[in-house]
């Protein structure tokens, strides 16, 4: 009996010890807390307004994004993580309430956060350098001059980032071998007050020697048509550039969602991520957890997108304060500019747009594109912020010099409408924003010289000046004036 | 030496008892465990529709979606069941083949799963919704209405958990937990506001609102 006892107790003990173990085995491998951890937001289009002004803009996603990445932070902290933050670019520019702060709520965004660093995105372009100086992080650039200067002026497209005994190369937005004539309006070809047109950069050779092997290997990333050296090795390229971590992000190359769907970030030795956010306006936040191994790095979770809820994080209430003050600001510059009696169409929108255009003086023909309406503008009173939300994303007016056989090729160009005068001058002026002109001055190949900037500020505050002088019930005079034809994409 | 190797009747009716009383308090907790898991599948349900819900405005000009009309149909282009599953990388209802789909048994953002066995008493042949868009949040002529035109998102009930055979629904549709036949105090339900949060709100607060609780109506003019 006492054998029998002894042996089953040593059974039983055997079979706890031994579930015991497996458990804490389990629970070591689910707590295995990362090296680092990376988070990136990206495409807010300038969408941080202070909660006051929820009327202008109902949702905003920012002060979870804010309470969430705190505490990443202090969890990291207690396990002795690395959180590197970054923005994925196009988050600068784009809401009423950056173009009335001039991206100051943006700027005390990141500067609240203490990001490690911005990359600028193509609908950046429109940022002048006074702006870009009141973000305190590092800032990239993808573009060039023609003489393959880094623009706007004292930018680098590469960064080399020191965090704690951990060195990153940060390497700005690119765009591989995607050909400029197949998204032309995803390339921009200017920026801020610059005059020249500018290039994205493609090839970071220049900024990257004498590391070859990197070289060589964003080379390969970027899908260049070269084939990419075999000594090139990712090793090769962590030793060369003395880096443990490089970051890339590339420029996406279509619409779909379904970017984020890379699950073999384990499986690079080093890690690379993609600009993968469309726009979401500070909804969601990528992540992604690595631990470093003596072969590489491994994600010790999916990576994943985080949407920022209340369910995610508290809200932020510090940052929340610190941008209160910019709520008088943008409220004042919200004006109203009238009342609407009919519900304008996309359509109709850009018809009443483009005739007030005509009012410029010494304008022979105006360029727009159905696709820059943004939105519909309802019956009732239109403000400033409504009006900025409809109308293109606005950059300056400018005013290109042609002959007749120019001007024939224009018309060539796909999704632009074009109003012009049915008797038509040997030297035609067009006028366009800057986003058509640079566009049409790359496509017909004119000279910086055929193109004049007007000295107003922009579409926005053009169009803002004149139905404040006329009314904004001129907007609903869709009819093509006397004189004038309307030509292209109107559906 | 048989004798010996055996149990004596104390040592089996302690055994027994022992067993009887893990037996006791194990089976509520595993049952009161998998309620609990069935209403934290419900509330990442909603979560999802929440991601949907955001990136639908994003892309429609903060427009939101309609609640749609009872028979499912693809002339539906705006109804938040057509519209929303995309964003998950899933079929609109209208594309999914007639009759009371997805299977009940199939986990599914479609399906809460707390609610199944009131979906038992439905008539057959129409799609179950266990989740249905509030009525309210909807234009003139079932016109789209604009999120600027809900005065507070936050507080504004989008999609809460139902079971009816249609995809709109009234304080009095929402299926609570604890309801049966009628909600008691305690009952409890699953709201997604416009956005994108998911609470559990008590009975009270949803069928008697405060004019700073939670809002049914866009707006309070």
């Amino acid at each position: 009996m006492k054998r029998c006892i002894t042996k089953d107790v040593f059974r039983i003990c055997y079979l706890f010890v031994s579930v015991l173990s497996l458990c804490l085995f389990q629970s070591c491998q689910k707590n295995q807390s990362p090296d680092v951890t990376i988070l990136i937001s990206g495409r807010m289009n300038g969408n941080v307004y202070p909660l006051e002004l929820h009327e202008i803009s109902p949702l905003q996603h920012y002060p979870y994004l804010s309470g969430y990445v705190k505490q990443v932070r202090a969890e990291a902290e207690s396990q002795g993580t690395q959180v590197l933050l970054f923005d994925s670019g196009d988050s600068l520019g784009g809401s009423f309430a950056a173009h009335a702060t001039q991206s100051e709520n943006m700027a005390t965004f990141f500067n609240h956060l203490k990001y490690d660093a911005l990359f600028l995105g193509n609908l950046d372009a429109n940022l002048s350098g006074s702006q870009l100086k009141k973000i305190e992080s590092p800032v990239l650039t993808p573009f060039m001059n023609r003489d393959q200067v880094a623009i706007p002026n004292g930018m680098k497209p590469v960064h080399y980032l020191q965090k704690e005994g951990m060195k990153i190369m940060l390497a700005a937005n690119f765009y591989g071998t995607i050909p400029s004539s197949e998204y032309p309006q995803r390339f921009p070809l200017w920026f801020g007050k610059y005059n020249q047109p500018v290039l994205p950069i493609r090839d970071y050779q220049k900024w990257l020697k004498p590391d070859l092997a990197a070289d060589l290997h964003l080379r390969h990333w970027m899908k260049f048509t070269g084939e990419p050296q075999p000594s090139a090795g990712e090793t090769d390229l962590l030793d060369s550039i003395h880096a443990d971590i490089v970051m890339a992000h590339k420029v996406y190359q279509g619409k779909a969602r379904t970017t984020w769907q890379h699950r073999n970030y384990s499986k690079w030795p080093v890690p690379v991520v993609e600009n993968i956010l469309r726009v979401n306006k500070g909804f969601s936040l990528a992540r992604i957890d690595l631990k470093k191994t003596p072969t590489g790095w491994f994600a010790t979770s999916a990576p994943r997108l985080v949407q920022m809820t209340a369910n995610t994080a508290p809200a932020d209430e510090t940052l929340l304060a610190e941008l209160s003050p910019l709520a008088n600001r943008i409220k004042q510059a919200d004006q109203q500019l009238g009342q609407i009696g009919v519900e304008l169409s996309k359509a109709e929108l850009l018809a009443g747009y483009m005739n007030t255009l005509t009012r410029i003086e010494g304008t022979n023909a105006i360029v727009c594109s159905l696709n820059s309406i943004r939105d519909t503008i309802e019956p009732g009173p239109l403000s400033a912020s409504r009006l900025f939300n409809a109308i293109p994303w606005t950059t300056d007016l400018e005013i290109l010099t042609m002959t007749r056989e120019q001007f024939a090729k224009v018309e060539d160009l796909s999704e632009l409408v074009i109003l012009h005068q049915k008797a038509l001058p040997d030297t035609i002026r067009v006028t366009a924003s800057r986003f058509f002109s640079r566009l049409i001055q790359q496509e017909l190949e004119l000279s910086d010289e055929q193109i004049t900037q007007l000295g107003t500020k922009g579409e926005f505050d053009f169009l803002v000046t004149y139905l404040k002088k006329n009314g904004a019930s001129t907007l609903e005079k869709i009819e093509t004036p006397d004189g004038w034809i309307i030509k292209g994409a109107m559906k | 030496m048989r004798a010996n190797s055996g149990l004596s009747r104390l040592e089996l009716t302690i055994a027994s008892a022992l067993v009887l009383l893990v037996i006791l308090i194990a089976v509520p907790i595993l049952l009161s465990g998998q309620s609990s898991k069935k209403k934290q599948t419900s509330a990442n349900n909603l979560l999802q529709w929440g991601i949907a819900l955001n990136l639908y405005l994003i892309d429609n000009n903060n427009r939101l979606p309609t609640p749609g009309t009872e028979r499912v149909s693809s002339d539906e282009i705006t109804a938040w069941y057509n519209t929303l599953p995309l964003y998950l990388s899933r079929d609109a209802l209208s594309d999914l083949s007639p009759g009371p789909l997805p299977e009940k048994k199939e986990e599914s953002i479609w399906i809460n799963p707390a609610a199944l066995d009131s979906a038992e008493k439905l008539p057959r042949g129409y799609f179950t919704f266990y989740y249905g868009m509030n009525e309210e949040l909807v234009g003139a002529k079932n016109k789209p209405l604009r999120i600027y035109d809900v005065s507070n998102p936050t507080k504004t009930v989008f999609l809460s958990e139902t079971c009816q055979t249609e995809p709109g629904i009234d304080p009095s549709g929402v299926e609570y937990f604890f309801g049966k036949p009628k909600p008691s105090p305690e009952a409890t339900a699953h709201v997604l506001f416009c956005d994108g949060h998911v609470e559990l709100v008590p009975y009270a607060e949803l069928n008697f609102p405060h004019p700073e609780g939670i809002q049914w109506k866009p707006s309070q003019d």
